[in-house]
């Protein structure tokens, strides 16, 4: 019964965003969509999460990022993770390289397909398999795809990817849906015009090992400055019953800064 | 010798005239203002372009051409695909002088060949605007559906000549 209900809420809140939407936005926060970024283009990200420890430690985690859009249809990310959410001293966690390569784009006036194709490597000090959802961000390697469809200036993607850590011991199957919802401005007239977004992100994760699931949502919001900078505010919370997590909740902020035809 | 200098002294005002002033874009795919901006930078970067204006609610860029330099009008497409869009209409405004264009008149322009599908034969004079018609400048569905069309038109000796290496279909 309590699934079905639960059902019944995700089905409605999925299709309120598909009705409200008038303009949709794919720049999602905890999520990437299938489209790249511009060619020649240079981004940095630089992300802190703030949440509270089961046993009610303040955990910290920052975690910069550099972003490269190679070419029309390949990106590159590297990032490194700081914080003591693995460690109880505030140390570095992890590097990581994420690559996305977009195989598909059917682009129409007011619609467009496209899928893409991304895999992450994760090394560092923690290759522990922890259920806690800080998806594709654990050492070891993630691979997946995302598909993103936008009609009518309505743009919902999903990702599923399955992730591996290094010794075989843990993996999981990942998915997240995606949705954004344009709140100002009504009508676009220049660059300058601050852009304020609101999202709604789904993320999912099936253990291999323990068969446990794992289901968040991440709503957001977002301001977009001069068409080049973002800030992201997320708070991401448990909707499924689970136990051995590291944290129920968090608060993840966002810089972005982007460097267009950089080089 | 003479002969061909004074020939080309006559050539010359056409030659200075005989020119894309500037085009129309509405770019497909674009959903937020940061995409409109990755699009507008990448079509400043090409060097016949001297600026560019952008209608951020309607997705159309009007860019304005450096007069005397060689507007290579596949390098327009390439671009916005670079930014991670496309072209879903690219209308370029060319400078006639008492043109008469009819199934048998190719616009001849740097390497580029533009053969007219108008069924109707037209006399141009002054800046008249075109549209090109092609894969990657249209949206796909609207290309689908002009592609075997399009295909009746193609000239046989343009496709040949060893100076063309572009044909670009074009609608006035």
């Amino acid at each position: 019964m309590h699934y079905y209900k639960r059902r019944s809420l995700l089905l409605l809140i999925t299709n309120l965003f598909i009705v409200i939407s008038g303009y949709t936005q794919e720049l999602y926060p905890s999520s990437e969509p299938a489209s790249n970024m511009s060619s020649k283009s240079i981004g940095v990200r630089l992300g802190t999460q703030l949440s509270q420890g089961v046993n009610n430690t303040n955990l910290l985690r920052i975690n910069p990022e550099l972003m490269w859009g190679i070419n029309k249809k390949w990106m590159l990310h590297i990032d490194e993770f700081m914080g003591n959410v693995y460690q109880n001293q505030f140390d570095i966690e992890q590097f990581s390289i994420y690559t996305k390569y977009r195989f598909l784009s059917i682009d129409d006036v007011h619609s467009h397909f496209r899928m893409a194709m991304f895999g992450r490597v994760t090394t560092g000090y923690n290759s522990m398999m922890s259920d806690t959802m800080t998806l594709n961000y654990m050492s070891g390697y993630t691979s997946g795809i995302v598909i993103t469809q936008l009609v009518h200036k309505v743009a919902v993607s999903g990702t599923l990817s399955y992730y591996e850590n290094w010794n075989s011991t843990g993996a999981s199957v990942n998915y997240i849906a995606s949705a954004g919802y344009l709140l100002f401005p009504r009508h676009y007239s220049k660059y300058k015009q601050l852009n304020i977004n609101l999202y709604f992100e789904l993320l999912g994760k099936k253990m291999m090992t323990n068969k446990n699931n794992f289901v968040d949502i991440a709503p957001a919001v977002q301001f977009i400055i001069n068409s080049v900078a973002r800030i992201d505010f997320v708070y991401q919370t448990k909707i499924s019953k689970s136990s051995a997590r590291n944290y129920n909740s968090l608060a993840l902020l966002k810089l972005e800064y982007n460097f267009l035809n950089a080089y | 010798m003479k002969k061909i200098i004074v020939g080309l002294l006559f050539c010359l005002p056409i030659i200075s005239n005989a020119q894309f002033k500037k085009a129309e874009l509405k770019a497909a795919g674009l959903t937020c203002s940061m995409c409109s901006r990755a699009v507008d930078k990448q079509l400043q970067s090409l060097n016949f372009v001297d600026s560019v204006r952008v209608n951020l609610e309607e997705a159309i860029f009007t860019i304005y051409f450096n007069p005397n330099q060689i507007v290579a009008i596949n390098d327009i497409k390439k671009k916005v695909e670079d930014a991670g869009f496309s072209v879903s209409s690219l209308k370029v405004f060319y400078q006639f002088t008492n043109q008469k264009v009819d199934e048998n008149y190719h616009l001849n322009y740097h390497e580029m060949l533009f053969h007219f599908i108008n069924d109707k034969p037209q006399i141009l004079d002054g800046i008249i605007a075109f549209q090109i018609i092609g894969k990657g400048f249209l949206a796909d569905k609207a290309w689908r559906k002009l592609e075997s069309k399009i295909k009746k038109h193609i000239h046989p000796n343009a496709e040949n000549s060893t100076e063309i290496k572009t044909v670009f279909h074009a609608l006035l």
